[in-house]
């Protein structure tokens, strides 16, 4: 009688729907036979009625995700984390606009050829404000819906603010390089990068002190003058830009990298938008 | 669960603020404007700091850097006048919230957001951007959010504020039925319906009438015994009478003349009800 039993009659007795004859012998079956117990349990971690029928009505009520969020999980993201980075409608129009006007301004600056490679100067030292700005100005506590909910929220304040660097620094990295191809820069296209990487960082772990824009206003004018007092003091005006410079900037971003790991458990829950 | 507080931010301070809860239940905070209802809610809520005492909510002080996680997990927060982006989908927000707050995954999350929007009638919106709400229900996705999961506390500013008078009743009683398994702590400036949801009142005093500007708590008890405060000072006298200098009184249906204070001729006292024992809080009779 081992054989005999189908995977029906373990159904039908997996609901309570034998009469007590039968029932009483498929239990006795079930005591002797293991492998009748391991498809009792198949069956029974098949998913119920009223779960595949919430599975359909959740698929087709609810509305589509924002393009921001279909990307970044297409990217690979996180179910979670594209909804938390992609709920903000942060790429508004008047972020995109200030990242096109930089953009636009980087390539006056540096379009004067008679100036050979000194030109791309103002395009590299635009570029990497580019970076911080666009994380500023995207999530900007105007930006955050609700913003105290977020900040009430256990989902560490570290957490959220580097998922949405994530999704918001590609694309200004892209307008970037495209800028930098555009103005034939060579390498110096991707010059920027490291210093860029290095005051994001900055920013985000000043970000446990003041809010994200203030924290992106002081690495910025930093930057600034740093660069400006670079410029009129060395004769090479890319000097900051060259190889050695980048070893610089590699040390400095992983600096910044190891002081927010470091101080991640304070930055989780002391980040300010 | 509330224990000396004492909290200062911009303009308002509060003083010794103490009352405390245990499982279930709606704490009703009442006082003026400006009393720091809102300053204390979002203290409750780990939005700020407090500058002395502690708020505990099971045994775990807030303020400690430590607990928060855990603490925020069992913290549902509703501030007043939450604006969602305008374009936000209801879903979305809920579902965005949820994230934040349940760690779920995806089906399990996404059920409880169902959950609550069916619990507020907001599923036919769920598709709509929140622009597109009615303030009223615009309202009722603020306290949604706030009691998915459920928490163990929900901290509601002014739930009841900015609604028509049927749907107020109708938020009333999804609040008082969330209340079987989580604490509410809300702040309303209604005080009557405040008094029929609440188990617990705390009333806040004028910032003026306490020293150096600070508000503290005037009275904290039972709905009925706040009513009590006013055992014996409230009075009704039939329509036509005047009410005397130093009185405080007003009309209420059919022209029946309602007050505290000094008593007119032909007036007689009357029970008092919850309203009357906070005015008498707030003017001292």
């Amino acid at each position: 009688m081992t054989a005999g039993i189908t995977d029906e009659q373990l159904d039908a007795y997996r609901l309570g729907r034998l009469d007590a004859e039968s029932d009483a012998a498929v239990e006795e079956m079930l005591m002797t036979n293991p492998s009748a117990r391991t498809r009792l349990n198949a069956l029974a971690s098949q998913p119920r009625l009223d779960d595949l029928w919430f599975d359909i009505s959740n698929e087709i009520d609810r509305p589509r995700p924002a393009r921001l969020e279909r990307i970044a999980t297409r990217l690979g993201a996180s179910e979670a984390a594209g909804r938390l980075a992609g709920a903000t409608p942060s790429l508004t129009r008047a972020w995109i606009g200030a990242l096109c006007a930089l953009a636009v301004l980087s390539l006056i600056v540096s379009s004067d050829a008679a100036e050979g490679q000194g030109r791309f100067i103002g395009f590299l030292v635009i570029a990497p404000l580019m970076l911080i700005g666009a994380v500023a100005l995207a999530y900007r506590r105007s930006a955050e819906p609700a913003h105290e909910i977020a900040i009430a929220a256990p989902v560490g304040g570290l957490r959220l603010l580097l998922w949405r660097v994530a999704a918001v620094a590609p694309v200004a990295i892209l307008v970037n390089v495209g800028v930098g191809i555009i103005l034939r820069g060579g390498w110096f296209s991707i010059a920027w990068l490291l210093p860029g990487v290095a005051l994001t960082f900055a920013a985000l772990a000043l970000s446990a002190t003041y809010s994200m824009v203030k924290s992106t206003t002081i690495v910025g004018v930093a930057w600034i003058l740093l660069m400006s007092i670079v410029v009129s003091a060395a004769t090479d005006n890319l000097i900051a830009f060259r190889l050695p410079a980048q070893l610089f900037w590699a040390i400095a971003a992983s600096v910044g990298a190891w002081v927010l790991w470091h101080r991640k458990e304070h930055l989780e829950q002391a980040v300010r938008w | 669960m509330l224990d000396d507080v004492e909290l200062s931010r911009g303009e308002v301070t509060l003083r010794n603020v103490r009352f405390s809860t245990s499982g279930g239940g709606v704490v009703a905070l009442l006082g003026p404007n400006g009393c720091g209802k809102t300053t204390l809610l979002r203290a409750m809520a780990t939005v700020t700091g407090v500058d002395s005492g502690s708020i505990r909510v099971d045994g775990l002080d807030i303020a400690d850097v430590s607990n928060r996680e855990t603490v925020r997990s069992w913290i549902g927060y509703g501030p007043q006048a939450t604006r969602f982006h305008a374009a936000t989908k209801v879903f979305d927000a809920l579902d965005y919230v949820a994230t934040l707050r349940l760690p779920l995954e995806q089906r399990l999350r996404q059920r409880e957001v169902w959950r609550m929007l069916d619990q507020f009638e907001l599923r036919e919106e769920a598709s709509r951007t929140v622009g597109e709400l009615s303030e009223g229900n615009r309202q009722r996705v603020t306290i949604a959010q706030a009691m998915m999961g459920p928490p163990r506390v929900a901290i509601l500013d002014e739930p009841l504020v900015a609604l028509d008078p049927e749907i107020r009743m109708a938020t009333s009683a999804s609040i008082s039925a969330l209340a079987r398994t989580t604490t509410i702590v809300m702040a309303s400036h209604f005080v009557e319906e405040a008094a029929s949801l609440a188990d617990l009142v705390v009333v806040l005093a004028k910032p003026s009438s306490v020293d150096e500007g600070a508000s503290s708590v005037l009275f904290a008890g039972t709905p009925a015994e706040l009513a009590g405060v006013g055992d014996g000072k409230v009075w009704q006298a039939p329509p036509g009478t005047f009410d005397l200098p130093g009185s405080s009184s007003w009309r209420t249906e059919k022209g029946v003349l309602r007050g505290i204070g000094p008593r007119p001729f032909g007036a007689e006292i009357t029970p008092p009800r919850a309203i009357d024992g906070y005015l008498i809080l707030q003017r001292g009779f």
